[in-house]
């Protein structure tokens, strides 16, 4: 039993790792696409604006499917073993959703400085939170390509287990683990952003108090 | 002066003549003689292929102008001959050395022709094009013969092997037969014709294109099962060469569809080398050469015991080394049959091809087996797309009314069942619903759409709960539901955005939609980069269309919602 939980939280430092990658790719290009969207009205703007409306209507499952047929299919993966590519074909897919999602919360950043609003464009720190988390989520998709995170380690410890309510029940049990998870994580990205919007008008009020 | 021809000699010595002559031809041709009643089969194939080179080196004109490959191997003493080199039994690379049951096939050709053979590794995505392209002189790479591939090269029969397509997994896994198969992950070689059957069976394929690499998903769990050419999965998986952990954790669990396996030259060798391939082949079986090869590398099958006691007596020869039809095998009709596009679509790539310089495959309307699965996978998408939309919306709705239950524990069921859709993967969620179904009903395709409905339903309608919950508490006491619809319609709507993209992901519990079909399509037709790209294509454009349609849905319904209450 503790055997197992260990090992399940082994495979999760998988959903962890390329939950962090994906992140660190949509920070970095979705920083650089929100200060090109960020020019008002500009060519360029309207360009970048349309790529990130493309990555935000792909659907990451699909996504990571094409990106593992149809790079493989170009050579790109030959270098790599079975378990690399899966992860970077994921790390792609989940890319996708990063991208678009920072890159709004960069652009949401950039247009509240500007406005002089710079409580509100702090929010960008509860939002990239909380997109991170969605990606870790999000990652358990791997396990439709074979890669061993969390999710798969769970369905082949379900496959070991002789009865269905077993195997219900352990599911049930790491639904119930990952939304806790989520959970808490929206639960606090809310409190943290009420938290604050709310600063300025206290502080307004107890100057005026 | 005595004359020396023996005509002028006195009879008695023409005699001995005679008979010194006749003796000593009975000495000569004697052995040959007694190895031909031995092994006829053999010793006419012999015959026939020195016949066939002392042909080909005349017909060069000493290497003057040879103009087949034949002749230029015999004149240049080199053979191109394409092997595979991740093959295990059959061609490795081992230690710097090429190892294995066809290159030592290869080194007997080459000894028999008198020339040295220079090994060039192919894949099976490759040899044809390569043989082709004229990189290599002929193929002898574990190529199955299909009547699909006998149309652009010429396959050598009698065949050299033949193999099944064996099914290996874990020894605790409970499957012995194709219908035990549906929804089971299985790791399969890309462009196999063995995987129609397990699309049929609805399993749930994911394809590798080097063995290796299928082997080492295997290895670390990424499929429950492996399928592959008999001979293969017993070198890396079942059998004695295999490593000692797989050994001790898999097992074969069964094997279908024996297809013989041949070398190939280009059509316009057929006559030559393929002839002379043939003779070579005939020669081998009859005399056990091919038999004691394939023991030596752990790979002997059932196969060469009987093409060796079919070629080793003279009923499948003619007295020219004609072969008897019915000693040689056809290849199996087991290909996608046209569809009937193929033409159309054979024309338009061929169109493609000439004009643009682009080549192009479509498999999944080319064949029928394809276009049958193309067509369901797209109508099951739409259905899957349209109903996950409706199921967001109701459950959203659900959630909203129970929210607002006089009954507390209502409200606190529905809560919980509410926070914890909205928070769970939903793999997870379809897992689940998958568990809690298959329990109750025989799971089918029809199932498997249904129930990734209603999880893709429960994981969108929860947030969409949400929305109207909290759009309601800053209302009045007891809002009219247009009026929360109104206030949240921007959630709701990303809410139902998001049940289309996530559609797709009722493959994963064997919905049959698109993605799913797709992936079986190339698993057989081995074509990946149109498909792929015609699946990214039909999901944006579906994403796209239920962006504008519900932008539009939702514009109209603010506005009738906004012009109502001004009248009110």
């Amino acid at each position: 039993m503790l055997e197992n939980i260990w090992l399940f939280l082994d495979a999760f430092t998988i959903n962890l790792r390329v939950g962090s990658i994906a992140l660190l790719i949509g920070l970095l290009i979705g920083f650089a696409s929100a200060l090109l969207r960020a020019r008002n009205r500009s060519a360029t703007a309207k360009l970048t604006g349309f790529f990130v409306g493309f990555l935000r209507a792909f659907p990451v499952y699909v996504l990571m499917f094409v990106a593992v047929n149809l790079l493989a299919s170009l050579g790109l993966f030959d270098a790599l073993t079975s378990k690399q590519s899966a992860e970077a074909a994921l790390v792609i897919a989940l890319s996708a959703y990063t991208i678009s999602t920072c890159s709004d919360a960069w652009l949401a950043f950039l247009q509240n400085r500007d406005q002089g609003q710079h409580s509100q464009a702090w929010l960008v720190i509860p939002n990239l939170i909380q997109i991170y988390v969605i990606t870790v989520m999000s990652s358990s998709v791997g396990a439709a390509i074979g890669l061993q995170e969390a999710v798969t380690f769970t369905l082949n410890l379900a496959e070991s287990l002789p009865t269905r309510n077993e195997r219900l029940l352990l599911v049930f049990l790491v639904v119930l683990f990952f939304a806790t998870i989520m959970g808490l994580t929206r639960w606090g990205v809310k409190r943290v952003s009420a938290m604050v919007i709310q600063a300025p008008a206290k502080r307004q009020m107890s100057s005026t108090g | 002066m005595a004359s020396s021809s023996p005509i002028n000699q006195p009879r008695s010595i023409r005699w001995s003549w005679q008979l010194i002559s006749v003796l000593l031809v009975l000495f000569t041709l004697g052995p040959v003689a007694h190895a031909a009643a031995d092994r006829p089969g053999p010793a006419i194939a012999e015959q026939a292929l020195q016949a066939l080179l002392a042909t080909q080196r005349a017909a060069s004109q000493d290497c003057a102008a040879p103009n087949n490959t034949l002749q230029n191997a015999l004149c240049t003493g080199r053979l191109r001959i394409g092997i595979r080199t991740t093959y295990k039994g059959f061609g490795v690379q081992a230690a710097g050395e090429l190892v294995g049951f066809e290159i030592d096939f290869a080194r007997h050709i080459a000894k028999v022709l008198g020339v040295t053979p220079e090994f060039v590794s192919v894949t099976a995505a490759d040899r044809i094009r390569k043989l082709i392209d004229g990189d290599i002189d002929m193929i002898l790479a574990t190529m199955a013969h299909t009547p699909e591939r006998a149309e652009i090269v010429s396959f050598i029969r009698p065949h050299y092997y033949a193999s099944p397509t064996a099914v290996a997994g874990l020894k605790s896994r409970q499957v012995s037969t194709l219908d035990d198969m549906a929804l089971v992950s299985i790791c399969v070689p890309l462009g196999s014709y063995a995987n129609i059957t397990f699309a049929q069976a609805d399993a749930r394929m994911l394809i590798f294109d080097k063995p290796q690499r299928m082997f080492d998903a295997l290895r670390f769990g990424a499929c429950d099962l492996v399928a592959h050419d008999r001979s293969l999965i017993l070198g890396e998986v079942t059998g004695p060469l295999a490593p000692d952990d797989m050994q001790a954790q898999y097992e074969e669990k069964f094997s279908f569809n024996e297809i013989s396996w041949g070398m190939a030259v280009r059509h316009e060798d057929a006559d030559t080398l393929g002839r002379a391939l043939a003779l070579i082949t005939v020669s081998a079986h009859g005399q056990g050469v091919l038999i004691d090869l394939a023991k030596r590398h752990g790979v002997h099958a059932a196969f060469l015991d009987s093409q060796q006691q079919l070629w080793s007596d003279a009923n499948c020869l003619s007295p020219d080394a004609t072969f008897m039809t019915s000693c040689l095998l056809e290849p199996p009709n087991i290909g996608d049959a046209p569809s009937a596009l193929a033409p159309h679509v054979n024309a338009f790539q061929q169109w493609l091809q000439d004009h643009l310089d682009i080549e192009v495959q479509l498999p999944m309307l080319s064949g029928e087996e394809g276009f049958n699965l193309f067509k369901r996978g797209i109508a099951v998408s739409i259905i899957l797309v349209i109903s996950s939309i409706a199921a967001t919306i109701l459950f959203g709705l659900l959630f909203y009314q129970l929210s607002r239950s006089s009954l507390a524990v209502v409200r606190w069921l529905s809560g919980a069942i509410r926070i914890l859709s909205l928070n769970a993967p939903l793999i997870l969620l379809l897992v689940l619903a998958y568990l809690i179904m298959s329990g109750f009903v025989i799971y089918s395709a029809p199932i498997a759409v249904l129930t990734a409905v209603l999880a893709i339903g429960l994981n969108n309608g929860a947030p969409a709960g949400e929305a109207l919950i909290a759009a309601a508490k800053t209302l009045d006491r007891n809002p009219a539901l247009v009026d929360v619809l109104n206030v949240s319609m921007v959630q709701v709507r990303a809410c139902v955005i998001n049940a289309a993209k996530s559609s797709p992901v009722g493959a994963f519990i064997g919905a049959p939609e698109l993605l799913s079909v797709l992936t079986d399509i190339t698993s057989f037709s081995g074509e990946r980069a149109v498909t792929f790209t015609l699946l990214a294509v039909f999901y944006i454009l579906t994403v796209q269309l239920v962006i504008v349609a519900s932008g539009l849905v939702a514009t109209r319904l603010q506005r009738s919602l906004g012009s109502g209450a001004r009248h009110a």
